[in-house]
């Protein structure tokens, strides 16, 4: 079957297209949704969340460069700032953050370009992430998903400012270090 | 970037910059780093890979299945917002922007044909090229007739502050002319005219057509050949 790329239908979007747009959100939808209810941890905020990112993905779809990335990577991160603005708000208290990283459920609709990707940039990423130090592994999380501070991540684990930023920058380092070492392997 | 400090701030930035591709910066500290990577395209490639693989963090997060209805309720929202700002297609606005440039080539081969009816007979090219901001980000496009009518027309999508910038065609031995200036409002903007500097009959465009600032800061460029550096 001829399956749709990601960019086709991010094209249709742009123009304003009704069946490229239902498309695009049908594709989509379970990885927003996922992204947004991890995070906010909350059902009716993620339908929220999850709704602004597609509204805002039409908004700034003649923005997308597709050097800088897959369709996939920027709608995902258009939710997950939208969802770490909403935690925010919120000033909830995370009592386990490492909690949001389940494995993925299998099952909905991918995209050709999209198959490809999961099967190495996800896939390492999520080993990586299981190999980093706990410590370090909750200061990422704080940072990247629940859009802690430093001085915030010091805080909350009493912990001295410089150590906070060593573990965030110490964990980054480690998965950037698993993404090129794998690019560089399959290359 | 150059001098006796370099080094010395390209280490501080290093270690800011996972924080700055996270979005944990802010106020002074987050300022502070844009000025250097403003002027230091290593610490700026540097940046852009911290940033790409900030892009991919999301994907480790587990896909839910959406409450009921989800996709409808998502499509009307997002249906109702096209219908209050229809976009023209992609198709339609490559077509009207090559109806201008069209239109500049009709009218001056039109000038010509009255002013020297034995030099007309010699067809113009059109070359086209994106334009690139300096985080490679996609800020335009410009196009321009080349052979007999020399024209060039800019078209700016976004990503360049409202303003009014200097449009230069810079040669290959990186030698720039200036060919006018176009206003930007809302990252939006156009111009056409016509390319000064070009040797009238040839085919060969400038190496590079860019947007320059008041203080001669280039803020985006499009790629026609190499430029010596």
């Amino acid at each position: 079957m001829w399956v749709v790329s990601d960019d086709a239908l991010l094209d249709g979007l742009a123009t304003g297209d009704p069946d490229a747009t239902a498309a695009f959100i049908e594709r989509f939808q379970r990885r927003v949704f996922g992204v947004a209810l991890r995070i906010v941890d909350d059902t009716r905020l993620a339908e929220d969340v999850a709704q602004e990112t597609f509204l805002r993905a039409w908004q700034r779809s003649t923005g997308f460069d597709p050097r800088r990335g897959t369709v996939s990577a920027w709608l995902l991160t258009i939710a997950r700032n939208l969802a770490i603005d909403t935690v925010r708000l919120r000033r909830v208290v995370i009592v386990d953050p490492v909690e949001i990283l389940a494995r993925p459920e299998s099952g909905g609709e991918r995209g050709p370009d999209d198959l490809a990707v999961l099967s190495s940039d996800t896939e390492r990423l999520h080993v990586a992430m299981a190999d980093l130090p706990s410590e370090q592994c909750r200061a990422l999380v704080l940072a990247a998903f629940f859009g802690r501070t430093a001085r915030e991540i010091a805080e909350s684990e009493s912990i001295p400012l410089g150590t906070a930023k060593t573990r965030i920058r110490t964990a980054m380092t480690r998965l950037r270090a698993a993404l090129v070492d794998d690019t560089e392997a399959s290359g | 970037m150059t001098g006796p400090n370099a080094t010395n701030d390209c280490a501080v930035m290093a270690d800011r910059l996972p924080e700055l591709a996270l979005g944990l910066l802010g106020g002074a500290e987050r300022a502070e780093v844009l000025d250097h990577l403003d002027r230091c395209s290593t610490c700026r490639e540097a940046s852009a890979d911290w940033a790409a693989t900030v892009d991919v963090l999301p994907g480790v997060l587990a896909e839910a299945e959406p409450p009921a209805g989800f996709a409808s309720r998502a499509f009307e929202r997002v249906h109702a917002d096209q219908d209050r700002e229809p976009r023209r297609s992609l198709t339609r606005r490559l077509l009207s922007v090559a109806a201008i440039v069209a239109f500049v080539m009709i009218g001056t081969l039109a000038a010509v044909r009255i002013i020297d009816a034995r030099s007309s007979d010699t067809p113009s090219t059109v070359r086209s090229a994106q334009m690139v901001g300096h985080t490679g980000r996609h800020a335009g496009d410009v196009f321009m007739t080349l052979g007999h009518e020399q024209y060039v027309f800019l078209d700016v999508d976004y990503g360049v502050q409202t303003g009014t910038y200097r449009i230069e065609a810079v040669d290959a031995a990186n030698q720039p002319t200036v060919l006018g200036t176009v206003n930007i409002t809302g990252g939006h903007g156009a111009w056409a005219g016509e390319l000064a500097g070009g040797k009238r009959g040839s085919r060969e465009p400038p190496a590079m057509v860019r947007l320059v600032d008041s203080n001669g800061k280039v803020l985006c460029s499009a790629q026609f050949g190499a430029v010596a550096s």
